[in-house]
Formats: C-alpha cells, sequence, structure tokens
C-alpha cells in the first residue's frame, strides 16, 4: 500500500498549505522539535549514566527510570507532535527524502529501545547493579537515538 | 502525584518562551506566488556553505540591465545533483527559474537552472520548505 | 570606519581555514551536525539539573548525586560546543559579526556562565544543608530557571541566525 496519496493530500489540505506561506511557522515549529530533543536527550542519557553506574547511584536503577519517566513523555510527545507538523509542511519532499525514511526507521528501533530499556530497569532490584541485558539494551538504544539525530540532519543537507 | 503534571506545565512554558525567528528558509523570505525566468551573464559566484549564490546581468526588455541575486543550495547538495563547482564560470549565460524575493531586492531562490550544457538542475536548498517543483515554463519572463 | 574586530573577522573568513569550511562539499554540515547534537546534549543535562534544583524532577534523589556527575559532563559539551562553534563561526565569521541574532546569543551565553558562576558561589557551597531537600533554596531556585529558559533560548537562537 502505497503512503503517496496520502502524503499529495496532507500537501494540499488546509494544514499544510498554511504551514507552507507562513513566514515563521515552519522556523518555530523546528525550534519546539529540537528543544524537545535536548529533553528527550537529557532523560536518556541520565538514565544510561545510571544503568552503568556513573551518576545518581544514591538511589536504584528503577527509582530513577520511574523519576524520568514524566519528562521522557512529555518530551516524547512534543517531539512527535511537532515532528508530525514539520511533515505536514512538505509531506512529498520527505516522501522522496532517503534520509527522512531512514530517520523513521532508526526512529520506530530506538522507541522499541527504550522500552525494552525500561522494562529491564523497571524489574532490576533496588540495591542491584545493572544486567549485563539492561547494559547492552541501554547502550544500544542511545547509539540508535544518536542515529535519529544525525539522520535528521541529513534531511536537510541532502 | 503532581509531579508529570508540573512537568508538563513547565515544557509548555519553556516552549512559549521562545524567540519568533523572522525567517523561515524558504516562505519567510520568498514568495512562492511569484515565479520568475532569468536570463544572464554570471557576474559573481559564491560556491559556499549554508547557501550558495550566483549573480547575473540581466537585461530587461527595454534594454536596461541589473544585476539579481540567485540563492541555490549548499556545494555538497548541489553536487550530489551533478552540478559541480566548476561547471559554471564568469561570462556564461544562465536561465534560472525562481521565485521573487519578499523584500523586492534583487534576489531569487533558484528552483531550476539551465546550465549552459543545456542540462536542467534543481538549484533549491533542501529542507527549507519550498515548493516541490520549479515554477511553470511559461512564468513571466524578467 | 571598519573597526579593528571587523577586519579580524573578515581576515579569519578570508584565511585557509575559513574558506575551506566555507565552500566544503561536506565538512561544514559535518561541523554544524555536531554542534547542534552538542547542544541538544548538553542543554538536555543542564535542564535535568535545573529541573531537580526547582524540585519537578528525581526529587527523590539527593540534589549532590544529580548535580556533581551531570556537571562534570556539561563542561565537556560545553568545550564541544565551543570547538564546533568556533570553527564554524571561522567560516563566516564577516558575515556573522554584523549579525543582531548572533550577538544576542553571545550575550546570552555571557548571561548563562554568570548565572552558574553566581549559583556556585553561593547555594552550591552550603549544599550539605539542603541536599536531601526536594527542592533547592530560593537564590539556587532562581539560577536553575534563568538557566532553563536561558538554554532554551540559546537553542532558538542558533537556528535563527540561519535565517537573518
Amino acid at each position: 500500500m502505497s503512503l503517496l496519496p496520502a502524503c499529495e493530500w496532507l500537501a494540499h489540505s488546509w494544514l499544510g498549505v498554511s504551514l507552507r506561506q507562513s513566514s515563521w511557522a515552519f522556523a518555530l515549529i523546528e525550534m519546539v522539535h529540537l528543544a524537545s530533543l535536548a529533553l528527550l536527550g537529557g532523560c536518556l542519557l541520565v538514565a544510561a549514566l545510571r544503568v552503568f553506574g556513573w551518576a545518581l547511584t544514591a538511589r536504584g536503577i528503577a527509582a530513577i527510570a520511574r523519576g524520568l519517566a514524566p519528562l521522557a513523555a512529555v518530551s516524547l510527545l512534543m517531539l512527535i507532535a511537532s515532528g508530525l507538523l514539520l511533515f505536514a509542511d512538505g509531506p512529498l519532499r520527505y516522501y522522496a527524502n532517503g534520509a527522512f525514511r531512514t530517520k523513521l526507521l532508526l526512529f520506530a528501533a530506538a522507541l522499541a529501545g527504550a522500552v525494552v530499556t525500561r522494562r529491564l530497569a523497571q524489574l532490576t532490584p533496588p540495591a542491584a547493579a545493572a544486567s549485563m541485558r539492561l547494559k547492552t539494551s541501554a547502550a544500544l538504544t542511545l547509539a540508535l537515538w544518536l542515529g535519529v539525530g544525525i539522520a535528521g540532519r541529513v534531511i536537510g543537507v541532502l | 502525584m503532581h509531579r508529570p503534571l508540573s512537568a508538563l506545565v513547565v515544557s509548555l512554558g519553556l516552549t512559549s518562551s521562545f524567540t519568533c525567528a523572522a525567517h523561515h528558509s524558504f516562505a519567510a523570505e520568498f514568495d512562492g506566488t511569484k515565479p520568475v525566468r532569468l536570463v544572464g551573464v554570471i557576474t559573481k559566484i559564491e560556491w559556499t556553505n549554508p547557501h550558495s549564490y550566483f549573480y547575473l546581468d540581466v537585461k530587461d526588455s527595454k534594454g536596461v540591465v541589473s544585476n539579481w541575486g540567485c540563492e541555490a543550495g549548499n556545494p555538497g547538495a548541489l553536487s550530489r545533483r551533478g552540478w559541480k563547482r566548476g561547471d559554471i564560470k564568469f561570462g556564461d549565460t544562465l536561465i534560472v527559474d525562481g521565485f521573487l524575493a519578499k523584500d523586492g531586492s534583487h534576489l531569487i531562490d533558484a528552483r531550476r537552472v539551465i546550465l549552459p550544457d543545456g542540462r536542467y538542475v534543481f538549484g533549491g536548498t533542501p529542507g527549507d520548505g519550498g515548493p516541490e517543483d520549479a515554477p511553470a515554463a511559461g512564468a513571466a519572463t524578467h | 570606519m571598519d573597526s579593528l574586530p571587523l577586519h579580524f573577522c573578515q581576515w579569519l573568513a578570508a584565511s585557509w581555514v575559513g574558506t575551506s569550511i566555507r565552500e566544503s562539499d561536506n565538512l561544514f554540515s559535518v561541523i554544524e551536525t555536531a554542534h547542534v547534537l552538542g547542544i541538544v546534549v548538553t542543554a538536555g543535562l543542564i535542564a535535568i539539573v535545573d529541573l531537580r534544583l526547582l524540585g519537578i524532577l528525581l526529587s527523590g534523589s539527593p540534589a549532590s548525586d544529580v548535580i556533581r556527575p551531570l556537571v562534570k559532563l556539561t563542561w565537556c559539551g560545553f568545550t564541544w560546543m565551543l570547538a564546533s562553534g568556533f570553527l564554524l563561526f571561522w567560516s563566516e565569521a564577516d558575515r556573522l559579526y554584523a549579525n543582531p541574532v548572533f550577538r544576542a546569543k553571545l550575550v546570552l551565553l555571557v548571561i548563562l556562565g554568570l548565572n552558574q558562576l553566581v549559583f556556585h558561589r553561593t547555594a552550591y557551597r552550603r549544599i550539605a544543608e539542603w541536599d536531601l531537600n526536594p527542592t533547592a533554596p530560593r537564590t539556587a531556585r532562581l539560577t536553575a530557571g534563568l538557566s532553563l529558559v536561558g538554554w532554551l533560548a540559546v537553542i532558538a537562537l542558533g537556528r535563527a541566525i540561519a535565517y537573518l
């Protein structure tokens, strides 16, 4: 099933047209996208630091994961919302852009990684160190998010 | 549990404190409803990041010559489309289809460039939110 | 009359390094990507510290447990930002010199640096007193709030440079 008709519809919709014509909307949404990425990135990095025992060691891994969850969730929502609006500004162009498709694939993988890591973190007993599985999952997830960030930059350069 | 709510409030508050940028790459600087075709002789070439520029001496219908700037993508993006640094030189004649700058200055966003050897190249900056296609071939010639 | 700083910026931009970066096929984009991803990481870590001080996040952890390791990392991040930022500046120094958004960004960075100094010289000195409190003392909350808003504004201004 091709998504091309949906992209064409979006491009000509009220939303797509208004975004493309606005002087400031695109730049503003881009800034929100970057800021959300910063907040989410902070959460992921701090969670990974705790998993490896390099920061926030006074409390257990599960507790730290729980503590970071609200900000991670909010920033992820803002990231997706702003991302959808950016996409609506030029659906056909992004549809054809290889870097964008790669970014979406990496994003899906990074999200799955985050869910798995979170689950493993929650299962860690309070005073315990992270299991090998948890450390691997955390490191891989972080690497995937870095990939998402780089792919996002490549979109604008290709 | 007040913490998730305050996190939400803080995040929303922060987003509204951003500076509204005066420009967006395409829509703020250029007018997508004002297509233009320029035919002119190259007087200056700036093959640079983040944008490339080349300047043309264009003769209008009355024979008056004026200098126009054309904004294009970065060198990497252009060379990936087959348009390399040495492909254009001073004195070459170029045909450029693009959109007029909103502030009325002699500047267009070069959407399509017809090189001296007859090749067509897309000149736009990637990811700038500008029109997918170049203006129609029958657009007003300046 | 052209000033000395402007002349210096013009010299920088015209130099071999500046010109090579400015006219490069990919190098500029690589440095720019490093700069943007650097600020994402640095601002993100700073935001987490600020949110702890404000009592919004991780208030169950001692403040020092959050601040000490993360501040060390943010110094690395800041060095990364300065290095990549300077290279970008080098390639366009003459244009950026006159750019009001760029100047505003530099001024803001200085303000944020001073803000950080104030925090370290005041509330942070007495951290043993409030380490286990969910929120930090008032001066710390003020500097944290300014830092939070300020760093996100740095991101916004950085993006806006290209558009002016």
